[in-house]
């Protein structure tokens, strides 16, 4: 047990990216027809899906779909999919690749999420806070791919945020409203074209809100649980979508009188299991949270994923098993 | 594949005489499916050339992604072969496409047993055992450390991030390091530590000739690498790896070879398995045909954990 003075600082589990073989091949396609010696950021998809499987960490998968344009959820059937939009920059040479400043860029990467947290644009489209960039060195000669993805999430080194008390869904809330919740839940997805990451639940009626709403109604001194999609599964943790969410409630949301304050955030994990749901992993968490101002002075971006050896290093892949021709053409004698 | 374009398409719904299904059906079992177990989702196609005209352009085929997969086949059959040797029958050779004990059990709930039984199996898993299977995958790291001389020369990129408020996943080794210490501690447990799995995104297409579904799957290692074709045959049932297990071009998706369960055989077992529920008084219905077909595919893909409702009993 935890004395009173001593609190414990979140820890959030980071993405991990899962990239399916066919969006190299499309990567090979766009950079030879398309983009071709140009090196700009273009718009990139990834895919997180709402109810991923118990056991595995947060995920942002790939595939050939990240690279169309106006994925529109109706046409595209990712009902249970969170589209996360980020950036992808192709390198033409691997010493650029190399020399690129990776500090600096994730910092740009940081304060366009911390100026759509300022300005109203977050709070219109939660789901900008989550963001990634990728930078690619493509080998086309050997399909061998030199990559490397960064979730930015802020951090503001003065003020970290600290998990006071931590509530299972199923004992904080009755059978009966939490199966009201779910419904709600449901519902108010449907009033968008994409699935939402974030949103609120109203604790009197049980309504859910978007985070616009409910910070609204925390402001009018109702009640709100703030919530949010969680892609990670381990009970003493939150995934890293909910990082640049408690930047955005700091800020929004009305100050006290004290230097901090305290929320309950929604985990929510919506999963499946043999063809039944699931709310037992879903987790209410009360976070301390440092009050923000506008104008902060010290603000971070962290979020390079590491590698497969835990090490801050880009990530390489050897496609030529399955994209070189020539060896394709044997296998399918 | 022109075979798959000429076939005219089925029109008159048989499928409790034949096996097959109709595009139509295939809908409507996506559908049921997709409505009971959301993981599987319906996915349109990337190539506009590519879309089926008997397909609603929205439910070209069926997906579902990261489906962990814990175990390889081997040490399933080694621990079913400890403790449960009756369960495992050296394959008979007529029907050998039709698992064992998928099918040979006796019980109209032969599946479910099976299923049961795996599950026990798991509880039962004896820490000798489990050390044995670390020791297994541990070799296998090995191997793969071979490949990966690539990053010898690494540039330093100079990234800073001393954050302490992520949590940062350990590579494999020290994890179970971590984690068998963590058991040693005895319950001191501040961090839940998560063992990296294999993941398989799995696709379901209609197959226009042999007028079934069809498996597809792409398989990624502990690290989200994709695993090469050897490496996915470790997944595969011993009985079905080479046989019934092919790679070839995905009739949606661009690019790659892919792992495929083939259809050939696949509308004479869904007729069996009919026929099965037919004796003990059961009708299947049509939009419970994918149920059915994944049920059956468990017996070729064993420890790859897709869901689907076990209701349904046969």
């Amino acid at each position: 047990m935890q004395s009173e003075n001593e609190k414990d600082l979140i820890k959030f589990v980071p993405f991990n990216s899962c990239i399916n073989p066919s969006f190299w091949f499309e990567l090979n396609k766009v950079k030879l027809d398309d983009y071709m010696l140009n090196d700009d950021f273009k718009d990139l998809k990834g895919f997180c899906s709402t109810c991923s499987s118990n056991n595995l960490p947060p995920i942002l998968n790939f595939d050939y779909s990240s690279f169309k344009k106006n994925v529109d959820k109706t046409k595209i059937g990712h009902e249970n999919v969170i589209i996360v939009e980020g950036q992808i920059k192709i390198f033409n040479t691997i010493n650029e690749f190399n020399l690129l400043d990776k500090n600096k860029l994730i910092d740009e990467f940081g304060q366009t999420i911390w100026n759509d947290i300022k300005s109203t644009k977050a709070l219109d489209d939660p789901n900008r806070l989550n963001r990634f960039c990728l930078i690619v060195f493509a080998n086309l000669k050997n399909y061998v791919f030199h990559y490397w993805f960064a979730f930015p999430a802020l951090t503001f080194p003065l003020k970290s945020y600290y998990q006071l008390r931590k509530t299972k869904f199923l004992d904080y809330f009755s059978m009966e409203q939490s199966e009201l919740i779910l419904e709600n839940m449901d519902r108010f997805q449907l009033n968008f074209k994409s699935h939402q990451s974030f949103f609120a639940i109203n604790f009197e009626t049980l309504d859910v809100f978007s985070v616009r709403e409910g910070v609204n109604l925390h402001n009018c001194g109702k009640k709100v649980l703030f919530g949010l999609y969680d892609p990670n599964s381990q009970s003493n943790h939150p995934g890293w979508p909910l990082r640049n969410y408690l930047a955005l409630l700091a800020l929004k949301c009305k100050k006290t009188e004290y230097e901090t304050r305290n929320f309950e955030i929604v985990l929510f994990r919506d999963r499946y299991h043999g063809g039944e749901r699931k709310s037992n992993l879903s987790l209410i968490i009360e976070v301390e949270i440092f009050n923000i101002s506008e104008n902060e002075e010290k603000i971070n971006t962290i979020g390079w994923e590491r590698n497969e050896k835990s090490q801050l290093h880009p990530r390489i892949v050897n496609m030529s098993g399955s994209m070189n021709t020539e060896k394709l053409a044997e296998s399918a004698v | 594949n022109i075979a798959d374009t000429f076939t005219p398409v089925l029109k008159e719904s048989k499928f409790r005489e034949t096996g097959f299904i109709t595009p139509e059906e295939f809908v409507i079992a996506g559908d049921f499916l997709t409505g009971h177990c959301p993981t599987w989702q319906w996915a349109n196609t990337s190539n506009p050339k590519a879309c089926k005209d008997y397909l609603p352009p929205e439910k070209q085929f069926l997906i579902t992604k990261n489906v962990p997969c814990t175990k390889r086949c081997r040490h399933l059959m080694e621990s079913f072969r400890n403790t449960q040797e009756k369960v495992i029958e050296v394959e008979s050779g007529e029907g050998g496409w039709v698992d064992t004990h998928f099918l040979d059990t006796n019980t109209a709930q032969g599946a479910n047993l099976a299923h049961e039984i795996v599950d026990e199996k798991e509880k039962n898993l004896s820490e000798g055992e489990l050390k044995n299977i670390k020791d297994l995958e541990r070799e296998e790291d090995d191997e793969d450390d071979d490949e990966e001389a690539l990053d010898m020369d690494e540039y330093d990129h100079n990234v800073i991030d001393d954050d302490e408020t992520t949590l940062i996943t350990k590579p494999k080794a020290k994890l179970e390091e971590a984690k068998q210490n963590v058991n040693l501690a005895n319950n001191e447990q501040e961090d839940e530590i998560f063992i990296p799995t294999r993941t398989y995104d799995l696709n379901i297409t209609y197959d226009n000739y042999y007028r079934t579904p069809r498996l597809w799957l792409s398989g990624y290692d502990e690290n989200n690498k994709p695993l090469t074709i050897e490496q996915m045959y470790d997944d595969i049932s011993e009985d079905h790896a080479k046989k019934t297990v092919t790679f070839e071009t995905h009739p949606h998706i661009p690019g790659t070879l892919m792992a495929s369960i083939h259809p050939c055989r696949h509308a004479e077992v869904m007729k069996k398995l009919m026929n099965l529920m037919a004796e003990s008084g059961k009708e299947l219905e049509v939009h419970s045909y994918l149920m059915v077909f994944l049920k059956f595919v468990q017996s070729v893909i064993p420890t790859i954990e897709y869901d689907y409702t076990r209701n349904i009993t046969i």
